[in-house]
């Protein structure tokens, strides 16, 4: 059932089992578990169905260094679906080392590991809509993927792990029917929690604010934030009172701090022999999924020099040096003011564009205007108008001179924090302020992995890598943190003292209160977040099912125990 | 024992004379026209138009089983079950099984078992189904021992509806995976498993003046279905229908379709020359959040034996010989 929140009387208390605070992929994956479940649930999503412009002002904060971190409102959608409504739909599991705790690391390890979430990964596939949960390129696709290059086989790397692509998916418009149909699911849209109550341990209830102005409660069993890296901290933070003078959970300084990103950036220049045939784009699964190679640092090498878990793609030349002499790349990098912030971010880079420099984009799209006319006559046919989306950009190089796209672990960092900011949201709950930081780890782990490759790649024999060691760091800060993965910040932890939630994602200090989403995780792996959200929804769901049902458990046991006697 | 098959040159018709055939029974298929495949077999047949009550006269000497599998328009199956029923009557016949359909519970939601009330918003041929059913329990209160089936959409070889037309529709990429359209449970039952519940409720005497449900237990959703179908007939790689596309299909596409269907079909053209269609209805059942459960069925006529996957399997190799 789908209800309005300004329909609802000011002051009015709705009590249930359950509440989930947050409407995009965890909040969204979690609720759909309890479909006729008998158990009563509402979901908060602190938004319309759609885009609403007053909405998404609430999402404004600070950031402590605009060249380090997006605005907040930018990467991030405040309505039904969050932010996968700007979702670019790439998944892959994490790695079992990402949960191991690793001496290199510090603040490495996670209470849980790999084979603790393992089990649910399969079902989050399907919900992310990415295919089946067949993450190696000998299997993914009948036959065997295609190769990159062959005889290409850096043996620091593995080229089979793949990542898969969601359609995208927009969790908001895709589940929506499912849960406005679901007699047991409340969906309150546009309600804005602005306070956890909470006397004791026991969290009491969810303060909620509508745009005109009313004040609605919500008094749960059970409750669960799950409103992304930056906005469950600002929650918890904001939740302060005499029991948590600090904000919910945050006994031991917690909450907030390790706020992890990805390092990120395109650098290097891979050159394969004029002539070698190389393949860098996509296959497809029988499914209709779109699957694509990578080369993933392999994790006992990881070890053995001591770095983080990251991966690299072949990519084609950054877009705003005309010298790549590709006439689709100018035309996309002409056509800028027309992408969205988040895709042209990274595209375009910061760079301004000088006259000079569009006469010579001009003059690469007059160098093959049959080419650029056929793959935007193509780009339509396969993204535009597509359900399922051919997921990005392809462009064959010219010369066979690759630059290489690199997704690298952010190691933990407490001093990388969101805090409260100075200034007040419209119903005086202080904003967020992100200072997000890094460490000499996160920029060693990539120049580590690229020295390895140049060494690997030639011994291939198949191609060799040119790049400076010395250009690392500004290459992967130049854009900063990797928009739109925000982890960490209510990070899962053996203790009060290392963590936010225990490893049930229980929130310490509280006997009712979870968080699920990203937040949780205490390291960022190589991968993307969103996979591995749904996941952990989907083992929340399990581990509150169980909950919620601890009569049941008492039968069985004492007829055991009867049986037995 | 002689079992009268009327409907006998239907799908389901078909496929249960020439099983009971194969198991050495004595059975007769009642047909509109002789079919030149039961003669080969040397099945004997009785040419009768239910419809048609004088017809009806000589059709049930000496039978004592009757198996209702007459189908067509919602006025000739009232029709049919009318004259039949009455016929079957008077004629003594020991037991009466008589083809229903799932349609009679309408566009109801939720968990469907077999005494969930029928009539909830039915269509024309969900009414027809169950007027149907009233003729066979006011023929049971005169004496007939009856057994109504329910079956849920039946799939396999020789399934039109739900196996060859759901093949050339995914050959055609107008369905594939549907996303948010396809969620509705798919609830499938496999030809075999329906022929076999037929013969149990001719066999057994607790299955009297029963009504059952036939669905496979765990139905896959639509999304699953086409999906694992088009896969096993290699249409790959499954298309994503866009929800714009589905929108297109059943508001504007079917209209010119429909009307296409009623020309070709007035004119006496073979239906095969109109492109199938996606109805409205079809669009809706897509989203149908209903599970059929057969409980009553699973224990008088015993489960169904086709698993999911070998029905699939089946259905590809039948409609890649067609």
């Amino acid at each position: 059932m789908m209800l309005e929140a300004s329909q609802l009387q000011s002051a009015t208390v709705l009590s249930t089992q359950l509440c989930i605070v947050g409407a995009g992929p965890a909040g969204i994956s979690l609720a759909l578990q309890f479909i006729g479940s008998g158990i009563d649930v509402i979901l908060i999503a602190g938004g319309k169905a759609g885009h609403d412009e007053a909405a998404q002002a609430l999402y404004a904060g600070e950031v402590a260094d605009d060249a380090l971190h997006s605005p907040l409102t930018e990467y991030r959608h405040r309505q039904l679906g969050g932010s996968s409504a700007t979702w670019g739909g790439r998944c892959m599991p994490f790695d079992p080392i990402d949960f191991e705790r690793r001496d290199f690391i510090a603040g490495s390890g996670w209470p849980i590991g790999h084979d603790d979430v393992a089990p649910y990964y399969p079902e989050a596939n399907v919900l992310a809509e990415a295919g089946d949960f067949q993450y190696d390129a000998k299997k993914a696709v009948e036959g065997g993927m295609r190769p990159i290059a062959e005889g290409f086989n850096p043996v620091s790397f593995d080229n089979d792990r793949i990542e898969r692509f969601s359609c995208p998916t927009d969790f908001g418009s895709r589940y929506r029917h499912r849960l406005a149909h679901a007699a047991n699911i409340r969906v309150l849209l546009d309600a804005h929690a602005v306070e956890i109550r909470a006397g004791g341990e026991k969290v009491e209830a969810i303060v909620l604010r509508t745009l005109d102005g009313k004040e609605i409660t919500v008094a749960a069993e059970r409750h669960v934030i799950a409103t992304g890296g930056i906005e469950t901290a600002r929650l918890l933070l904001a939740s302060r009172s005499e029991a948590h003078p600090a904000g919910i959970g945050n006994a031991g300084d917690q909450v907030g701090r390790n706020y992890l990103c990805h390092i990120a950036g395109t650098y290097g220049e891979l050159a394969f022999a004029p002539g070698t045939p190389v393949f860098h784009g996509y296959d497809r699964a029988w499914d209709g999924v779109y699957c694509r190679r990578r080369m993933a640092l392999r994790p006992e090498i990881q070890r053995e020099h001591g770095v983080g878990n990251v991966v690299m793609r072949l990519h084609h030349p950054r877009l705003p040096d005309p010298a790549h002499g590709r006439g689709i790349l100018s035309a996309i990098y002409l056509a800028k003011p027309f992408i969205s912030y988040e895709y042209s971010k990274r595209l375009h880079g910061g760079d301004a564009m000088t006259p000079g420099h569009v006469l010579r984009h001009g003059f690469n799209i007059l160098r093959e205007p049959f080419g650029v006319a056929g793959f935007l006559l193509n780009w339509v046919k396969v993204r535009t108008l597509a359900a399922r989306k051919f997921p990005s950009l392809i462009v064959a190089p010219r010369n066979n001179r690759f630059t290489l796209d690199i997704h690298a672990e952010q190691v933990p960092n407490l001093d990388s924090r969101v805090t409260l900011g100075a200034g007040l949201d419209i119903f005086g709950k202080p904003q967020a302020r992100v200072d997000w930081r890094y460490k000499p780890k996160d920029i060693e782990t990539v120049r580590v992995a690229l020295e390895l490759l140049r060494r690997d790649a030639a011994a291939t024999g198949r191609a060799s890598l040119d790049f400076d060691p010395e250009g690392v760091a500004e290459a992967m800060l130049r854009d900063g943190a990797y928009g739109g993965h925000h982890i960490g910040t209510a990070r899962m932890g053996p203790n009060p003292d290392t963590g936010v939630v225990d490893r049930e994602c229980r929130v310490f200090g509280t006997d009712n209160l979870y968080v699920s989403g990203s937040a949780i995780f205490p390291t960022s792996s190589q991968a993307n977040p969103t996979l591995t959200i749904v996941a952990f929804s989907l083992r929340l769901a399990a581990h509150l099912k169980r909950e919620f049902l601890p009569k049941r458990s008492e039968i069985r046991t004492s007829a055991i125990k009867g049986a037995a006697a | 024992m002689s079992i009268l098959v009327a409907g006998a040159g239907g799908f389901v018709g078909r496929r249960l004379v020439e099983k009971l055939h194969a198991e050495g029974r004595p059975v007769i298929a009642g047909v509109r026209k002789p079919r030149e495949s039961f003669a080969r077999l040397g099945i004997e047949q009785r040419i009768f138009d239910a419809e048609k009550p004088e017809t009806l006269g000589t059709a049930l000497r000496g039978v004592t089983h009757v198996v209702n599998c007459i189908m067509g328009s919602p006025a000739a199956m009232v029709a049919s079950t009318r004259n039949l029923a009455e016929a079957s009557v008077k004629a003594g016949v020991q037991r009466f099984a008589h083809f229903s359909s799932i349609a009679v519970f309408g566009n109801a939601e939720g968990e469907i078992g077999d005494d969930f009330p029928v009539g909830q918003n039915v269509d024309a041929y969900g009414q027809a189904k169950i007027d149907c059913e009233h003729l066979v329990r006011k023929a049971q209160q005169e004496g007939l021992r009856t057994v109504i089936l329910r079956p849920a959409l039946i799939y396999g070889p020789g399934s039109e509806q739900w196996t060859a037309r759901i093949a050339r529709l995914l050959r055609w990429s107008r369905l594939g995976d549907l996303g948010a359209a396809g969620d509705g449970i798919c609830n499938l039952i496999h030809v075999d498993d329906v022929v076999a519940a037929a013969i149990a409720a001719l066999d057994r005497p607790e299955a009297a003046n029963r009504a059952f449900n036939l669905a496979m237990a765990e139905a896959p959703s639509w999304n699953r279905y086409l999906m694992d179908f088009g896969q096993a007939l290699g249409f790959t790689p499954i298309f994503r229908v866009p929800g714009r596309n589905l929108r297109i299909e059943t508001k504007l596409v079917a209209i010119p379709l429909k009307i296409a269907e009623i020309v070709t079909g007035k004119l006496g053209f073979g239906q095969q020359l109109v492109p199938d269609l996606i109805s409205p209805s079809l669009g809706r059942l897509f989203n149908l959040d209903a599970r059929y459960h057969s409980a009553r069925a699973d224990i008088v006529l015993g489960a169904p034996a086709v698993g999911y996957a070998d029905g699939l399997r089946q259905s590809a190799n039948w409609v890649s010989r067609q």
